[in-house]
């Protein structure tokens, strides 16, 4: 479960979130909606812990995220995937190291395994093929379903 | 921000690349490649400049001695010294702080601006440890190399000069390199050539690593990453020829 209370964010005198509070429950989905430059992105950042909150708390599974150290934080960090609005691939990489990238890191997987499940998320996101491609080489479409292939992996 | 705000956040960057690395597999790999981009990287145009840098010393120092008593062989010291004390340390990685450090500030500043920090990040990844701990390693372990091959090079460049321009014979030069010699020459160099590789990679790494705007902040946080990568090192060597030879 993760709660947030009393979320306040502002860059310089732009105030981004004021006071904003939520509880999202284990198992659900949840959906945050807002017009453009509403803050949705500054949350979700606050939540993730790339912005730090000017007020307010973050709980994940009734820890403080603030309290957290910062081996707790990775290790919470592990278990969270995230799709940027730009994708965020790694450009030198191609698809493949892309979506391995988070196997490489933290699983201690053979080479085949690794790659029977990149094959595995890229046949999900219908990315069947692309494998050596570079990010530069494909469209924004299969940009982002690379980028949750390598969320999902 | 104030000089204190930027020094205080470089020494925080600096604090937070101790960790321990998540996957020492690839954080060797990493540190290889970026022995390859910076080492291997730069071997061309330290080689050029080297041998340049012996050839004018040698063809302006035999101009400048003009008197019958002074031998000949006093050019090759003079070029040794030269070399070994200044030209192969400070020019050579001030040279390596325009080619490396715009390739670390940009490099990192285009994967900040991109994202891919952040990406980085949510997966678990302590960045400053995996981005930047394996350019300053890397930096460290290859560009006391490079000196070590401007030296020779460079004096290699002034022999060469000197017999090609009929300054001196090759024997006369061999016979001037030995003459004179102080070890601990080579020691201070190498002394400078650590401190300069640690200048050249951490400071193109902050100004990378904390960009923030678009292709224009990259461009200008590589270009201020260069210029006060050059004056730290012009300090550097100022400072640490007052402390330890004088």
């Amino acid at each position: 479960m993760i709660e947030f209370k009393n979320i306040k964010k502002s860059f310089g005198d732009k105030v981004v979130l004021d006071g904003v509070s939520h509880t999202m429950e284990t198992g659900m989905t949840n959906l945050i909606i807002g017009t453009s430059g509403s803050g949705k992105t500054v949350l979700q950042k606050c939540l993730v812990g790339l912005f730090e909150p000017d007020e307010g708390e973050i709980i994940y599974d009734g820890v403080s995220f603030t309290v957290m150290t910062q081996d707790d934080r990775k290790l919470l960090r592990q278990q969270i995937g995230m799709l940027f609005q730009g994708s965020a691939l790694f450009d030198s990489m191609t698809v493949e190291e892309n979506i391995q990238f988070p196997l490489d890191m933290f699983t201690k997987d053979n080479h085949s395994a690794k790659l029977k499940r990149v094959n595995e998320v890229l046949e999900r996101v219908n990315l069947v093929g692309s494998n050596k491609k570079y990010p530069s080489e494909i469209s924004g479409g299969m940009k982002k379903r690379v980028g949750i292939a390598r969320a999902i992996v | 921000m104030s000089f204190f705000t930027h020094f205080g956040k470089y020494l925080l960057m600096l604090k937070g690349m101790f960790s321990r690395p998540e996957n020492a597999r690839l954080y060797w790999k990493e540190f290889m490649h970026q022995c390859v981009e910076i080492g291997v990287g730069s071997l061309g145009i330290v080689s050029i400049i080297s041998v340049f840098m012996g050839a004018v010393s040698a063809v302006q120092t035999a101009y400048q001695l003009v008197s019958p008593l002074i031998s000949k062989s006093t050019i090759a010291q003079i070029v040794r010294d030269t070399v070994i004390l200044e030209f192969a340390p400070t020019l050579v990685c001030i040279v390596l702080a325009g080619v490396v450090g715009s390739k670390i500030a940009s490099e990192l500043g285009n994967m900040r601006v991109s994202e891919q920090i952040d990406a980085l990040e949510i997966m678990g990844i302590n960045t400053k440890t995996y981005l930047i701990m394996p350019k300053i390693a890397a930096a460290i372990v290859t560009i006391p190399m490079l000196v070590v091959l401007a030296m020779v090079l460079g004096i290699y460049g002034g022999r060469l000069a000197g017999s090609a321009s009929g300054i001196l014979s090759t024997d006369t030069y061999d016979r001037g390199l030995m003459e004179n010699f102080m070890p601990y020459n080579v020691t201070f160099a190498l002394i400078k050539a650590y401190t300069f590789a640690f200048i050249i990679s951490t400071i193109p790494a902050y100004y990378g690593y904390y960009v923030k705007g678009g292709s224009l902040e990259i461009g200008r946080s590589s270009t201020t990453s260069v210029v006060v990568s050059c004056i730290m090192i012009l300090l550097a060597d100022y400072m640490l020829a007052a402390i330890l030879i004088t």
